[in-house]
């Protein structure tokens, strides 16, 4: 199954990068250099998508209190924390020719920072505490207050003067984009989206191995 | 620099990095494949 996902998401992936590189119009005001949307947008939907998966299996844990969901929630934060990263520094990279800097304190940039900075405090916590049924519960309660600031970075265009462009596809009415390019961005999404549960997969299979191999350990 | 310039900048250092991920991944893996083989090989104390 996973060797399958891996395929799908890696021939989605080149499709992607065809459809992003060669086919997509130029942009009418940014140029060329706009086509770092189609691989920006994409890395910040798996990062939220990623810390959504947090927050739904942290309240799964509380609740059923299933080893599964506490694997699945780990999991999911380093892989959201790693496409935050890439997104804030895909971003710095976009802005520089668009905004002439590499980094400014914009509400929608100051916020994906706290955003990756409460994670990587999630990870922290992990892997600090020593008690693991504290530690799923204590790092459980992080992942769902956590995500209270992913609906703030996504309004962040809306309620503050910013530089970042307001949303065009996620908003009331018709999305403001080309349907060429439209499509682009829905392939590119598609093809992260595949490759994230693929890390996933992998990555709880991992966590799977690691609970085995201790619980071995502890029986000996 | 050159729009393109900054378009590759971009995939390099997100491709570079997911492709890095994988193979620590791969690498994790492969060792905990080994140490539980070698746990499971190994007779426990109980059991002697």
């Amino acid at each position: 199954m996973s060797r399958i996902l891996g395929w799908l998401s890696l021939s989605t992936i080149l499709l992607g990068l065809l459809l992003a590189l060669l086919y997509a119009p130029p942009d009418a005001v940014q140029g060329q250099v706009q086509r770092i949307m189609y691989l920006h947008v994409p890395t910040i939907w798996v990062a939220f998508m990623a810390f959504f998966v947090v927050f739904v299996a942290s309240i799964l844990y509380l609740w059923k209190k299933t080893l599964k969901w506490d694997l699945v929630a780990r999991s999911s934060a380093e892989i959201g924390v790693m496409f935050t990263f890439l997104g804030i520094v895909g971003g710095s990279i976009w802005g520089k020719p668009t905004w002439g800097v590499w980094w400014t304190w914009d509400a929608r940039l100051t916020t994906t920072t706290i955003l990756l900075f409460i994670y990587i405090g999630y990870l922290m916590l992990r892997s600090y505490m020593s008690d693991d049924n504290r530690k799923g519960k204590y790092a459980a309660v992080v992942g769902i207050v956590g995500f209270l600031d992913i609906p703030i970075v996504h309004q962040s265009v809306v309620w503050w003067r910013t530089l970042h462009q307001p949303p065009t596809i996620m908003r009331m009415g018709e999305p403001t984009i080309a349907p060429s390019m439209l499509l682009t961005l829905l392939v590119n999404l598609l093809a992260f989206t595949l490759l994230y549960s693929y890390l996933l997969s992998k990555k709880f299979s991992l966590e799977n191995r690691k609970e085995i191999l201790a619980r071995l350990r502890a029986e000996d | 620099m050159n729009p393109w310039g900054y378009i590759l900048t971009a995939h390099l250092i997100t491709w570079s990095t997911i492709v890095l991920y994988l193979v620590f991944q791969k690498r994790r893996s492969h060792q905990l494949d080994q140490q539980l083989a070698t746990r499971r090989r190994r007779p426990r104390h109980n059991d002697v």
